[in-house]
């Protein structure tokens, strides 16, 4: 399977600056992750520059303890791999799918960890600690944490703690509601506003 | 309390409490779904998330908010972006090299994201479906660069550890004691990585390190043994110096007293081994059956056997 093949696939959709950038050969992860489908391993190799760092972010946003960190990045990219050809491109984009991925299992992994009695004693105040010290070494992506955090400041406080709770946090909206003593239907809804006018105001910056 | 059935939009409304920011858009003339931000959050229960998914799949609309919405979770994970540990990168390519895809399914309707958990680097075995491109394990590993070799055993004898984790913190710290052993052998300076496969699948691979002692040993694709009887792993030194020159290539069997290094758990598959004892003369690894319980010299023809070369 030749990956050399030319790639005049145009622009990336979806996919601009820091470390997502992609590759000499002009091909993005949406490009990229039909070849892995087909058993590409150069393929492969290019998405995995691509998306490593923000699945290893991601994962590691959520799960805090850098080896378990390592572990879910590890076995998300080779599921990515093991599992690329359900990716379908009509439900999003290829990032958004293996950001998906990532998010999940990391979650999966944070919430089972929870549910074993510190519930309560892990995050009682650090909730609401800022989204992105964690991570302050990191040097790529320095631009678009900034957006970020811009557009986080435009949010209500509701909505912006039950996008964070739940993304970077990795609690069910059930969980938040709970945590944040509001009622279900209104953290659904704040959930939803939220990540929309983050969207609108992200929109800006691509 | 509002309903979670996804056909039910009678929670709809307009955000309130927006504090002078600019109004809220985004239901306007779609088919939006108040879960549409909890599911692109990932914050629904696994339960409420399937129900929603098969809301999705019959309704375009919500489909497409999702869609929108994920963009943001996006930039939410590009935002915390770090670069990935160096290491991972060859671990996860190798694994990729020994780890059999899945037929394509992306119009089965399944909607979004297989469940977590499916994949597994250690079970790369016959049960896997194999797609369109499971052909690469097909192929004769000898080729394989030594970091990919090296990485793969790493990723391999980690899945393993990961899968057979029983959560207690003895065994646990047991099981990352066996990993830093894995590793350390893995990342020594003048790790050797060689792998071998027959006509038929069976194949061993092996990191060496000559300065630690210590070698990294995995089998594949031996069937199951006969009852009573046992995988065992053997190493296998030149012929001392001086006596006939069959170095390398055709060594004759017995050029030198091959010693046990320990027994394989069922068919070898998965098995990860590091064995101390290697030696700076060990050129060949083997596998014998043997009683259960192990030899303390082979009693049987090798199944398989790799010659190790020179580092």
């Amino acid at each position: 399977m030749s990956v050399e093949q030319t790639g005049e696939r145009g622009p990336v959709r979806g996919w601009v600056g820091g470390q997502g950038r992609a590759g000499e050969r002009g091909r993005g992860p949406d490009d990229l992750l039909p070849l892995v489908a087909v058993g590409d391993h150069r393929a492969f190799e290019d998405l995995y520059g691509m998306v490593s760092g923000p699945v290893y972010g991601l994962v590691r946003r959520v799960l805090r303890d850098p080896a378990q960190s390592e572990e879910v990045a590890q076995e998300t990219l080779l599921e990515v791999w093991r599992t690329a050809g359900r990716f379908d491109p009509r439900r999003g984009s290829a990032l958004a799918w293996i950001l998906t991925l990532a998010h999940r299992r990391a979650v999966d992994r944070v919430r089972s960890a929870r549910s074993a009695a510190d519930r309560e004693a892990r995050v009682g105040g650090q909730a609401e600690g800022p989204a992105f010290d964690q991570v302050a070494e990191a040097v790529e992506g320095r631009l678009e944490r900034e957006w970020v955090r811009g557009c986080l400041t435009r949010l209500t406080e509701l909505q912006r703690q039950s996008v964070t709770l739940a993304y970077y946090e990795g609690y069910s909206y059930r969980e938040v509601a709970h945590r944040l003593a509001v009622p279900l239907g209104t953290v659904k809804t704040r959930m939803r506003d939220g990540l929309t006018r983050l969207r609108e105001c992200l929109g800006a910056a691509v | 309390m509002t309903s979670n059935r996804p056909a039910d939009r009678s929670t709809d409304r307009p955000s309130d409490r927006s504090g002078g920011a600019p109004a809220y858009r985004g239901g306007r003339g779609r088919k939006a779904h108040v879960l549409a931000g909890a599911y692109a959050l990932n914050a629904l229960d696994p339960k409420e998330r399937r129900r929603y998914e098969r809301h999705l799949a019959r309704c375009p609309g919500c489909a497409q908010e999702v869609r929108d919405l994920a963009q943001g979770a996006v930039r939410l994970a590009r935002a915390v972006a770090a670069p990935a540990p160096p290491q991972m990168r060859q671990r996860v390519l190798a694994a990729a090299q020994a780890t059999p895809q899945e037929a394509s399914s992306a119009a089965d309707g399944g909607y979004a994201a297989p469940p977590a958990r499916a994949a597994h680097a250690g079970r790369s075995g016959p049960g896997g479906r194999r797609a369109r491109g499971g052909g690469y394990l097909r192929r004769p590993v000898f080729g394989l660069r030594l970091a990919g070799a090296v990485a793969a055993l790493s990723l391999i004898a980690a899945a393993v550890l990961g899968v057979e984790l029983v959560r207690t913190r003895d065994r646990l710290d047991q099981e990352r004691g066996a990993t830093r052993a894995v590793e350390q052998v893995l990342s020594a300076p003048d790790a050797h990585g060689v792998s071998g496969r027959d006509v038929q699948g069976r194949g061993i691979n092996a990191v060496t390190s000559r300065r630690l002692g210590a070698a990294v040993v995995t089998v594949s694709g031996l069937p199951a043994p006969p009852d009573g009887r046992t995988y065992q792993l053997w190493m296998i030194d030149a012929a001392p110096e001086g006596s006939s020159e069959g170095s390398s290539g055709g060594a004759p069997e017995g050029s030198a007293t091959p010693r046990s290094a320990g027994l394989l758990k069922g068919s070898g598959e998965g098995t990860s081994l590091v064995t101390g004892g290697f030696g700076a003369h060990t050129e060949r690894l083997a596998v014998t059956l043997e009683p259960d319980g192990g030899s303390t010299r082979p009693t049987t023809n090798p199944v398989v056997q790799l010659a190790l070369g020179d580092p």
